[in-house]
């Protein structure tokens, strides 16, 4: 079992401590109650003790590094055993101001299961009335409150509408598509993509011709899955994700990729592709795409990506630029592959050129270090052999 | 004008009530030589003596029912249950004898008689001594229930209730004893039954009682700045409540957050949110009715989780906000 080090809640407005130095290094066996770090406590220098007798590991914290209160700075593991991390959630220190998520008590026979009955509309008891005094059809008022309620905002601005005057002819309305389910997914997680990353988007040509050659049977997109996770481990910037004030770099490379269904965008991960061969990337993305398609998904296949992919070449589009799916910090666009004349030297060629966009988000990176990756993700691309 | 804690204002209304009526006393645990488990009534037996201010065995239930024999009998006692944990010991008292005797008597006899008792957790007293047990007594015909929120209230109140000829259950959040703000000198009343908008406000109204006012009037100075504007009622009395004043507030509003620290289900806040759509605000709601409570576990004597078993500021700032998503 593996006793977990804490950074210690010493005062009751502590809120952080700050490394000093530790008095062991990663893999000394340390014996319980004997100094193991001294931290710095609301400017007060003190040792503590380590919990637990053993080997310690995982240390996480480093001299001058601040730490909130109560968050696991390292671990002691018995002498031999190896060190399996637990996902450890802080405890939230006690005292105001902690924001919390407190989680309501569930009657017996809960509410939110009741499944709504299919054409009622959903309106408050203001809107109802309203709509009433002024003989407006709820049915035809879009509802943009929560859940797609129609509220007092909602009937106002019909009734402003319907008191306008007519400028222009109506547009007629087909029909009308609901936004729910994966649409509404996608919409508010776009919305809210684009309200909170700023996004740079940069551009480079590839010459496609040595990628053609090494990919033998395996797709673009497989190939760009296997060379990007490759590259993308020495730009750590690019495979981060922004937690409150803090970048936090992955160590895990899981590379989505963005499939079109009937139902729309669904985006499929491949776990750890920098460790993966090419042909076995290619056969994972292919029975990916298949359940996509199928909608038979499973959770695990849709979670934890870390960078995305999303190729549009197959419909001859030369080049765009995505909006980054979040938390991830950035997202690569990839256009068609295009014959065109290039000049190499002195001479005039036609190659196989290929445009990647990437969209970052500025707050965590800058527009430097996202050329570097394109330059060498171009250069690994027209390296392979 | 000078400010002064809530047990102060409690103790200068006891004080200023015994002074005025000599039929007034005070009987409870501990509330003499000791002065009382929070300090309530220090003092007070050095003023008026060990006939007025009587120490009682360590029975509620005798507590209880000698108060309300001593008020059947034309005194106007003021009984102290040492945590309101403890009034489960003086039920029968309280919902059989005190609560029903005027009824049954035909109005010919009545029982003036206050029973004062220390509510709330916060105070790391575990399971316990820190329930807020209020719902129980308003749910009985033939008893008041008050529930000050601030020290003005708290002494206006009091003496409100000792001069009225009904039982009344006075209950005191812990967590406010310390608290301070500005108190008359003089002897004043509040009226029981009659409900005070705390602050003012047009986006949402806040029924708050007890401790839970103090937060959320700070979770509505927070909001103001987002441009929320919160308007907080403090029912003050629990039984019979006002409620004409809920309800104004909820027509101007549209939307409602109720707040308390005692349970949820069957709690007061449900009989708040039941008056207000059975009523007139019902057609002026725009967001459904919300409450924040205590959850449904006894307190936990863990500091953390006693923190989170009860609503806290930023509960309330959250879930005023999920309101104003209906627009």
């Amino acid at each position: 079992m593996a006793t977990p080090v804490i950074m210690p809640k010493t005062g009751m407005t502590q809120e952080t401590g700050t490394v000093i130095r530790w008095f062991y290094q990663e893999g000394d066996y340390v014996k319980k109650g004997e100094p193991l770090l001294e931290v710095m406590t609301d400017k007060v220098n003190m040792e503590i003790e380590a919990p637990a007798s053993g080997v310690l590991k995982g240390i996480k914290a480093f001299p001058n590094d601040i730490v909130p209160v109560t968050q696991v700075i390292a671990y002691i593991v018995e002498p031999g055993e190896e060190l399996v991390e637990e996902k450890v959630t802080p405890t939230p220190a006690m005292g105001e101001g902690v924001p919390v998520e407190r989680r309501e008590p569930t009657p017996v026979a809960t509410t939110a299961a009741i499944a709504p009955e299919t054409g009622k509309v959903k309106a408050t008891p203001v809107a109802r009335r309203l709509a009433r005094e002024h003989g407006l059809d709820l049915t035809q008022i879009t509802g943009q409150g929560p859940g797609g309620t129609i509220t007092k905002d909602d009937v106002l601005k019909a009734m402003e509408r319907a008191a306008a005057p007519p400028t222009a002819p109506p547009v007629r309305e087909a029909k009308t598509i609901p936004l729910v389910g994966r649409r509404r997914i996608i919409a508010e997680r776009m919305q809210q993509s684009v309200r909170e990353a700023p996004h740079i988007a940069l551009s480079i040509e590839v010459d496609m011709s040595a990628a053609e050659k090494a990919r033998h049977d395996a797709s673009y997109t497989a190939l760009l899955v296997h060379v990007v996770a490759r590259v993308l481990r020495k730009h750590p910037l690019l495979n981060s994700t922004l937690r409150g004030d803090q970048i936090v770099l992955l160590d895990d490379i899981n590379i989505g990729v963005a499939v079109a269904t009937d139902e729309g965008l669904i985006v499929p991960v491949i776990k750890r592709a920098d460790t993966k061969l090419l042909a076995d990337i290619d056969t994972e993305l292919k029975e990916l795409t298949k359940r996509a398609r199928a909608g038979k998904l499973t959770l695990d296949d849709v979670t934890g990506g870390t960078f995305t992919i999303t190729n549009l070449g197959m419909f001859d589009i030369p080049y765009f630029r995505a909006v980054i799916n979040p938390p991830e910090a950035a997202i690569l666009a990839v256009g068609a592959i295009i014959k065109r004349p290039v000049v190499i030297d002195d001479g005039i060629y036609i190659r196989p050129i290929m445009t990647l966009t990437v969209s970052a988000d500025h707050r965590i990176l800058d527009g430097v270090a996202v050329a570097k990756f394109l330059q060498e993700l171009k250069a690994a691309l027209e390296r392979l052999a | 004008m000078r400010e002064i804690t809530y047990a102060e204002a409690i103790r200068e209304a006891l004080r200023q009530e015994m002074q005025r009526d000599p039929h007034v006393f005070l009987m409870g645990e501990d509330i003499g030589v000791y002065g009382g488990a929070f300090g309530v009534t220090l003092g007070l037996l050095e003023e008026f003596g060990p006939e007025r201010v009587r120490d009682t065995p360590i029975s509620e239930g005798v507590i209880a029912g000698a108060a309300a024999g001593a008020a059947l009998t034309g005194m106007r006692p003021v009984a102290e249950i040492m945590f309101m944990d403890f009034t489960t010991l003086a039920m029968e008292q309280l919902v059989n004898q005190a609560a029903k005797t005027r009824y049954m008597f035909g109005g010919k006899a009545k029982v003036p008689m206050v029973l004062r008792t220390p509510a709330g957790s916060g105070t790391g007293a575990a399971a316990q001594h820190s329930q807020s047990l209020e719902a129980w007594f308003v749910h009985v015909p033939g008893l008041k229930v008050v529930m000050p929120s601030t020290p003005y209230d708290a002494k206006g109140l009091l003496i409100s209730a000792i001069r009225d000829d009904n039982p009344v259950i006075f209950v005191e959040q812990k967590l406010l004893y310390r608290t301070k703000g500005p108190v008359p000198e003089e002897p004043y009343t509040v009226p029981l039954s009659v409900a005070e908008v705390k602050r003012a406000g047009r986006d949402v109204t806040i029924i708050a009682t007890g401790v839970m006012v103090v937060r959320s009037l700070a979770a509505a100075a927070k909001l103001a700045q987002e441009g929320i504007e919160v308007e907080v009622v403090d029912p003050r009395t629990l039984k019979p409540y006002d409620a004409e004043t809920i309800t104004k507030s909820v027509i101007k509003t549209g939307r409602v957050l109720i707040v308390h620290e005692a349970y949820k289900t069957c709690g007061f806040g449900a009989e708040i949110a039941a008056m207000i759509s059975e009523g007139p605000a019902f057609m002026y709601l725009n967001a459904p009715i919300r409450r924040l409570a205590g959850l449904d576990i006894p307190i936990p004597y863990n500091r953390t989780l006693e923190y989170h078993a009860v609503p806290q500021e930023e509960n309330i700032i959250t879930a005023v906000r999920e309101l104003m998503a209906y627009k």
